[in-house]
């Protein structure tokens, strides 16, 4: 029987537990909708492990799966940036994604993942993240980095986002690695980036319910 | 480059990426540290400057009383006295002296009458502030010239700019009064010439005198509190106050300051 119980699918499931915990009665639906997407995401791990392990090809799940991510992706940022009144970049991104998308899929079928769209996907993500930090540095206002989930939420992402992009450019090179005779570099690489990723967003789900209660009080 | 020195700098280059990441979140912490220290600063300075404006408001008003008082005794209290002793010495059998003992309360009376209006005059000393730095000066100069003690020169130079800042113009004058204060325990001056201009983004006010000066290069203690809150005070507002002295050669101050 199939282990379903790897490091990314247990790391996702207890961030699924802790969005549903902290943000269930959030006021914002955007942070809401995380719970939804966690789920998505945590479905699509264990369809795309449950088809692999049939050995059929299981990249249509991920190329399906890409959609939602960049799709909360983008409307998490856009929620951000509403803030600062700064929502141009994220319309630009959006376009971007989706025009490659659709190329991508035209040009090589469902079947094969979309990796081009992907890479964008997660420069997109960078510089969104790098850009909401400068209007963070560049608001005059003061706001408690600890206690802020968007801050944490944004970090995650950033340092997922980030790591994966080299990952990605040098995928070839970085298998060929092995640190023992049957892990690979990359799958160490990969999993460490979902657990700084998901550690970080549990974590910011934990300042929202924090400050959602402090602010109660 | 072999295989391996490849793998090397792959390796190098990963770890740098994700090496990146917690450098860019931990600048953007330590900014943040900055920013609410900066923050604290300012509110502590805001702060500092609306105790000080406070305290000046009420260094005015306290000004504003003992002038009244020493008014209402050496001057109103003197009159109104004299009108009294004049009208109890009327001899009403001898009409020519009491005609001229009367005409001598009247205008006794309508001395004391004008002496009131003006203390009225300033006891509005906060409508006197809203009409304007300009107009203040002017009444604080008409009530010093009333005594008779100094030649007293007011300028004030270049247009009014249309917005001012009340705060400022407030603190400037209490200055103004301070300096006038020390001129008239210390300076032993008969003259005093005042100037106030307006020039670009800025205000000026020059004060100086011909009294018997003082040495500049004295203690601070021996200085007196009075300039010592002159400079205090300029520098809460950001300006810059310079004081120009010589024993028996007179006082120069002038004061400068960003405006509005």
């Amino acid at each position: 029987m199939q282990n379903y119980f790897t490091v990314s699918i247990t790391i996702e499931a207890i961030c699924l537990i802790f969005s549903i915990i902290c943000l269930a009665n959030d006021k914002s639906n955007v942070w809401r909708s995380l719970i939804l997407y966690l789920l998505i995401t945590c479905i699509a791990e264990c369809t795309g492990l449950f088809v692999s392990g049939m050995h059929h090809n299981n990249h249509w799940v991920y190329n399906i799966f890409l959609v939602f991510e960049g799709g909360f992706s983008h409307l998490m940022f856009a929620y951000l940036f509403r803030k600062f009144n700064s929502n141009k970049p994220i319309f630009i991104g959006l376009v971007a994604f989706l025009l490659t998308y659709t190329y991508e899929i035209f040009n090589h079928g469902f079947f094969r993942y979309n990796n081009l769209t992907y890479t964008i996907l997660s420069i997109e993500i960078v510089l969104y993240s790098l850009y909401f930090y400068y209007l963070l540095l560049k608001d005059n206002q003061y706001i408690d980095l600890k206690y802020s989930g968007e801050f944490w939420w944004v970090g995650g992402a950033l340092f997922f986002y980030f790591g994966n992009t080299a990952c990605n450019i040098f995928d070839d090179k970085l298998y060929s690695i092995m640190i023992t005779d049957k892990q690979h570099l990359s799958y160490l690489i990969f999993k460490a980036l979902n657990v700084i990723l998901y550690s970080c967003w549990c974590y910011s789900f934990i300042c929202k319910k924090w400050m959602r209660t402090r602010s109660r009080v | 480059m072999d295989a391996n020195e490849i793998k090397s700098l792959i390796l190098i280059i990963t770890l740098i990426f994700l090496i990146a990441p917690a450098s860019i979140i931990l600048y953007v912490a330590i900014y943040n540290r900055r920013k609410k220290r900066h923050i604290e600063e300012k509110e502590q300075m805001k702060s500092a400057f609306d105790t000080e404006l406070i305290k000046t408001q009420l260094e005015i008003q306290e000004q504003t009383m003992q002038t009244i008082g020493a008014d209402l005794h050496d001057n109103i209290g003197q009159l109104l006295s004299l009108t009294s002793l004049t009208l109890n010495s009327v001899d009403v059998d001898n009409k020519d002296k009491a005609q001229q003992k009367i005409d001598a309360a009247i205008d006794l009376t309508l001395r004391s009458i004008k002496e009131m209006r003006l203390l009225g005059k300033l006891l509005q000393g906060d409508q006197l502030m809203a009409q304007g730095l300009p107009e203040a000066i002017k009444h604080e100069v008409n009530w010093l010239e009333k005594s008779g003690q100094y030649i007293i020169t007011y300028i004030c130079g270049t247009e009014i700019p249309e917005n001012n800042n009340p705060n400022k113009d407030l603190i400037l004058f209490r200055i103004l009064q301070e300096v006038l204060n020390n001129i008239i325990k210390h300076a032993r001056a008969t003259k005093i010439n005042i100037k106030l201009a307006y020039p670009e983004k800025a205000i000026s006010l020059q004060i100086d005198d011909n009294g018997i000066g003082f040495d500049i290069d004295m203690p601070t203690g021996q200085k007196g509190m009075g300039l010592q809150n002159i400079s205090k005070r300029v520098a809460i507002v950001g300006g810059e106050v310079s004081i120009t002295s010589q024993q028996g050669q007179g006082t120069v101050i002038l004061i400068f300051i960003p405006y509005p």
